[in-house]
């Protein structure tokens, strides 16, 4: 048995090593938009491997992933800002003569790049520890974060000498010293957001197969069943919130020099229930189909919207109930049915076939 | 002299208004196998919920060991000192397997950290095995426990009990639903699982009861009416008005 | 500030908590009863106050400026039956599918939604159209200097508090209410003891649409309608559920009463951001104690 699993386990690995092969030789087949794009859909799959791990494995929906998003992006958004801009333009319009105490950190990178995640984190254990240690769960948790991402973008817009309101931190054009124009710079972007995601993946592939993985189903199908056997389910339920939480926010952090703007709108209602969707499609549980299904629905939705701008929000409607109803495993549920049933087909047939080549008048044996 | 295991001290539990249990005094001995009998909505499974910490009584303590008061722990904690429970439906993790099931069940007994290992000493997987054969099911152990039976979800339950070697452990209707030959083989499980540990069980089943018990407790209405050997019980003059009165066996499930 | 300042926000939150009534009473009632909560809700609400922009637009033509008092009366039962009619279908084709799977639901509801919008966008246009309130619910009552009770929002009050009678009558007065309560509280025996659950379900979210529907209506006098008209309302409809618990009557009341009436009145002592933060953190507050809602029952199922 052992042998088994430590077998698949690298001829797993070894289809990692070959996609993340594949993905960080992109640069050479992709146009330069394209790979842009691309590294986008990257970002959002780093994304889904953490809502994966808390909704897939925790049985757990959040549907205000978008807020931590958003947050990482922010922090991201406000050291780029300071970088370019002593004082940022929207804190001028709105009569800021000096900069905030709380954005002057960002100046530095040595405290922005984890910020960008553990800021994401700190809001993730404020909010989880209260809600599950109430035992808030189920549809309840779900209103109670959507809630929470619909609070932020009302405050971040309110916010505007603080925070850019609507318009969010905007017109963002050097990192580290390299200009966001330059192809360059969106290649050596892209090839870290591999780096990122491949990381990401391997800690996600990690905590699932340690004992962690089980106690995360057994959340999942029998919370307070686990409490007898003397686990507390709080404290998984709020680590494992906290992980896809900082995800989120890494996510957003490599998403925003790749775009240049982060505002409300990408960290809200809309937005939250959309990452839910890309794991939904993907396939709930298998961490590469939340990687998939974030890659397909978001090329999707730049098909839709390059094409038929009006259309993407039914195609978005139907691809949810479509989704839910006819295939709720998510594509991944859909190939691995799949292959079972090809599997059944081929040995019914080869179990024709032996039959007539063995018995010569084509009837089946019978047993004397 | 025997020592008290467990002990509940005048504990009334109040659901909206309805007494369950009404200033109930009660306990266990260590190395006993009690059980529970009484009517329907005597409070027995809920006497089971006071002392594993799921419902907290209006007023009362409740004494583990050596004078613990486990009154407002929370059920984790109260798993962890020792007091195990078996729900009276199968409750197992339907998506792992009975190995993995009963090693969910052992690795919390090593602490938090075990949770973030993969690998699994020999010793525990002996144990392990060791729990899965003793409940018969060894053969099985990589089979997803959604695929057992009634019967077989019930004794995979009692085996991720006894992998934790709990001191007490709680057991709720354990041959409700089973046949006679499951019935039997349940019996025997219980009283080796006693041999090292006290056992407090709530059940319906008179010819069951019959099997096991040594010491029965009777509830009714939210109250200890009587406690004794089964004999005594069964010629006590107003348990026979309250509960042997309505029928000649004794209530069954329906 | 001035003390009618504060009465008249906790006014204008009183018609506000009207709406989040009956918005959130159907909400509670579909989640009490099939385990589905309606992501697509705000938008019966929304469907219920483009009826009233219909009739009175269609009136005007006909007749006139002057009969936008008549058509405003007649959309509001018109409000009720198109969005119970909608409710009806979407429960037939979609909602029958997701009992018991709280999550697919959302998901499935939550594009009914986004597919409701869009065609709001389409039929009526991205922007907001402005309902003229009849001439009849013009003015007010001035109680006091400085605090004038307008017409519309004393109406608001009015009409909520018939339909949450009429409500109550049906639910705990007829036949059909006790069947509902029934299938609510224990859907297999109610199936054994002859109730038609499946029936019992589609009129039940039917009629908790239809409940939505008339907040619409109500809210076409509050300010201009448009096709995300439903998801102003709904996240704080959300959080009457979550406050109120679900399926009890008296829960939902109060959790709407909670949520209308705070949301101004913070609003008015910080800024109107800030007043939806803090809000969110006394609920939170709040759920520590009762995390079941206001009336939650003690229950003992394991799950």
């Amino acid at each position: 048995m052992d042998t088994k699993t430590d077998k698949s386990a690298i001829f797993k690995l070894k289809w990692f090593a070959l996609v993340m092969l594949l993905l960080a030789l992109a640069p050479f087949f992709l146009s330069d938009f394209r790979l842009n794009l691309f590294g986008k859909f990257l970002t959002f799959a780093i994304v889904a491997l953490g809502i994966d791990l808390i909704w897939g494995y925790a049985g757990i929906l959040s549907l205000g992933h978008g807020l931590f998003f958003g947050l990482g992006g922010y922090c991201m958004g406000a050291y780029l800002k300071l970088q370019a801009e002593e004082l940022p333009d929207f804190m001028g319009w709105s009569g800021l003569a000096e900069l905030p105490w709380f954005w002057k950190p960002f100046h530095h990178s040595w405290f922005v790049l984890p910020m960008t995640i553990l800021i994401p984190i700190l809001f993730a254990l404020l909010i989880g520890f209260p809600t599950f240690r109430a035992r808030i769960k189920g549809v309840y948790f779900s209103i109670l974060t959507q809630a929470l991402a619909l609070i932020f973008v009302t405050l971040f817009i309110g916010q505007q000498p603080y925070t850019g309101g609507t318009n969010g931190i905007t017109n963002l054009q050097h990192i580290f010293g390299f200009s966001l124009a330059e192809p360059a710079t969106m290649r050596g972007l892209y090839v870290i957001t591999v780096l990122m995601l491949g990381m990401a993946y391997l800690l996600c592939h990690w905590l699932t197969h340690t004992q962690l993985g089980k106690v995360l189903v057994a959340i999942r199908d029998g919370e307070n069943r686990l409490r007898f056997l003397g686990y507390n389910p709080t404290l998984f339920k709020v680590l494992v919130f906290a992980i896809s939480a900082g995800l989120a926010g890494l996510a957003g952090a490599l998403f925003v020099p790749q775009v240049g703007i982060i505002s409300p709108s990408m960290m809200g209602i809309l937005p939250s229930v959309e990452m839910a969707i890309w794991v939904a499609v993907g396939g709930r549980t298998t961490l590469k189909g939340a990687v998939i299904g974030a890659i397909l629905v978001n090329a999707a939705k730049s098909y839709f919207s390059e094409n038929f701008p009006e259309l993407w929000l039914y195609f978005l409607g139907v691809l949810f109930i479509s989704f839910v109803l006819l295939f709720p495993q998510g594509i991944m549920g859909f190939l691995q049915k799949g292959r079972f049933e090809w599997a059944t087909i081929i040995l019914r047939w080869r179990e024709k076939r032996f039959a007539k080549s063995s018995s010569p008048n084509g009837l089946p044996h019978k047993c004397h | 002299m025997a020592v008290t295991i467990i002990y509940l001290e005048d504990v009334t539990v109040d659901f909206n208004g309805f007494k369950a249990l009404h200033g109930v005094n009660f306990f266990v001995d260590y190395g006993e196998l009690r059980v529970l009998i009484g009517p329907n909505g005597a409070g027995k499974t809920t006497l089971l919920d006071v002392i594993c910490g799921w419902v907290k009584p209006e007023s009362g303590r409740v004494i583990y060991g050596e004078g613990k008061d486990i009154n407002r722990l929370t059920e984790h904690k109260i798993a962890r000192l020792g007091i195990s429970r078996k729900f009276q439906t199968p409750s197992v993790f339907i998506n792992l397997t009975l190995f993995e099931n009963t090693e969910l069940s052992l690795r919390r007994t090593e602490g938090f950290w075990s949770t973030f290992s993969s690998s699994l000493t020999g010793e525990n997987r002996d144990r392990i095995f060791s729990v899965l054969n003793m409940i018969g099911l060894a053969d099985k152990a990589y089979e997803r426990a959604g695929s057992l039976s009634h019967g077989e979800k019930q004794w995979l339950e009692l085996g991720m009990s006894i992998v934790q070697q709990p001191s007490l452990l709680l057991v709720d209707e354990p041959v409700a639903g089973m046949t006679g030959r499951e019935r039997e083989k349940t019996g025997e499980l219980l009283q080796a699982i006693a041999k090292d540990r006290s056992v407090l069980i709530v059940e319906h089943d008179m010819e069951f009861v019959r099997q096991i018990a040594k010491k029965v407790t009777v509830l009714h209405e939210g109250t200890v009416l009587c406690e004794g050997s089964m004999e005594r019980v069964q010629n006590d003059p107003t348990v026979i008005e309250v509960y042997w009165g309505r029928g000649e066996n004794g209530r069954r499930e329906c | 500030m001035g003390i009618e300042t504060l009465l008249s926000q906790v006014f204008n939150g009183l018609s506000l908590s009207s709406v989040l009534l009956l918005v959130g009473l159907g909400l509670s009632i579909t989640f009490g009863i099939m385990g589905v909560i309606n992501f697509a809700h705000g938008e019966f609400l929304m469907v219920g106050a483009y009826v009233v922009y219909v009739l009175q637009t269609l009136f005007s033509k006909l007749y006139g400026h002057g009969a936008s008092g008549v058509s405003f009366l007649i959309s509001i039962p018109l409000s009720f039956f198109v969005a119970a009619f909608l409710g009806f279908l979407l429960e037939k084709v979609l909602i029958r599918f997701l009992y018991g799977r709280p999550y697919e639901g959302i998901l499935a509801t939550w594009g009914c939604s986004l597919i409701f919008q869009q065609m709001a966008r389409n039929i009526f246009g991205a922007n907001n159209v402005d309902v003229a309130s009849p001439k009849w619910l013009a003015g007010g009552v001035e109680v006091m200097p400085g605090l004038q009770l307008p017409y519309n929002r004393l109406f608001i009050l009015a009409l909520t508090t018939i339909c949450v009678m009429g409500i109550y009558f049906y639910l705990y007065r007829t036949a059909q209410g006790r069947r509902m309560r029934a299938v609510m509280q224990n859907r297999d025996m109610s199936a054994c003891l002859g109730i038609r659950t499946r029936k019992v379900d589609t009129y039940t979210f039917a009629l908790g649409s239809g409940l939505a529907g008339v907040a619409g209506s109500a809210v076409s006098l509050l300010g201009s309608i448009g096709p995300s008209t439903g998801q102003n309302y709904i996240i704080d409809a959300f959080m009457v559920v979550v406050l109120g618990g679900t399926g009890r009557l008296a829960g939902t009341i109060a959790g709407a009463l909670v949520m209308g009436v705070l949301n101004p009145v913070f609003e008015l002592i910080s800024t109107s951001s800030m007043g939806k933060v803090i809000l969110f953190i006394l609920v939170i507050l709040f759920l520590q104690g009762k995390p079941q809602g206001l009336f939650s029952l003690k229950t003992r199922a394991l799950d």
